[in-house]
């Protein structure tokens, strides 16, 4: 069962195993990558990167909606990180049903525009954000469950 | 009997999230005076891309002495950085869990014996200090 959907440009790392992990108690982390999932190097640094009451999953986005299309996470409890918007909107056109996607860490880099303190976007990252909006997902804002939650859907028209 | 061998520099490069790693070499320096031979980085604020240049920037500049990359947490993003940065580095180690009794041993170490020597001391050196204090 899917308990946090979140875009995370660090996918795996201090934030999410400690301060999502403290209120999800999460038994699996997916990491949906098509480039971490097809590079063995990175897909080992990910893996010893989580703690051992948590396992991982490391798949392309089609093998992450497949997989959780089979049903075979129900029983867990999961989150699911995606690097950016792009991949999240992957996930949901390749079949997969959210409400809720959370905008975890989007970290500046040259060129991006500031949305809130740890989100910052560009073009690309506008056009997939409104389409995800177009859908019908809420798309929040936090960088860790205690922080205010910011609704981004009118922030970025 | 001393001897007059010359030992290589070396160089210490703490890498942690927010202001530790800064905070940290502050108080390595009210400690113990100045110290040149260490750096501090923080991951806040900066993209894994950005990281990943800076620490390598530092590397590149520091051709003469070996690094020793400190950082806070094994499994977060400076780790991960720190790993993904010192690639294809054949100076460069990574040491994670840095605490001040590491940063002082490096600090008034390093440059007096072979890097190696330093390398285990200091390891030694963190891993005693944790410890429940009960005389």
């Amino acid at each position: 069962m899917l308990k946090l959907f979140r875009i995370d440009d660090r996918l795996v790392h201090a934030q999410v195993v400690l301060g999502w992990g403290r209120e999800i108690r999460p038994d699996r982390i997916l990491v949906a990558d098509d480039f971490v999932a097809a590079d063995e190097w990175e897909r080992n640094i990910y893996t010893s990167a989580v703690p051992s009451e948590m396992k991982i999953s490391i798949l392309s986005l089609r093998e992450a909606v497949d997989q959780l299309k089979t049903g075979i996470f129900d029983s867990e409890r999961v989150i699911l990180l995606v690097k950016g918007p792009k991949d999240a909107l992957r996930l949901l056109e390749l079949g997969l049903r959210i409400e809720e996607i959370n905008v975890g860490g989007m970290h500046f880099s040259e060129g991006k525009e500031k949305i809130l303190d740890n989100v910052y976007i560009d073009e690309d990252d506008r056009k997939a954000l409104r389409e995800m909006v177009k859908l019908g997902v809420t798309l929040e804002a936090r960088a860790l469950p205690g922080h205010e939650r910011v609704i981004l859907n009118s922030k970025i028209v | 009997m001393t001897t007059n061998k010359k030992y290589r520099e070396m160089l210490g490069l703490i890498v942690t999230h927010g202001a530790f790693a800064r905070e940290l070499l502050n108080t390595v320096k009210q400690i113990v005076g100045n110290v040149d031979c260490c750096r501090a980085l923080s991951n806040t604020g900066v993209s894994d891309d950005v990281l990943v240049e800076k620490i390598r920037n530092i590397l590149d500049e520091d051709k003469e002495r070996d690094t020793i990359v400190f950082v806070d947490y094994f499994g977060g993003s400076c780790s991960m950085n720190c790993l993904r940065a010192v690639k294809g580095y054949d100076r460069a180690l990574i040491i994670s869990g840095v605490n001040l009794p590491i940063i002082l041993d490096f600090v008034t170490k390093q440059g007096t014996m072979d890097p190696e020597q330093v390398v285990d001391n200091l390891i030694r050196r963190g891993q005693e200090s944790v410890r429940i204090i009960d005389m």
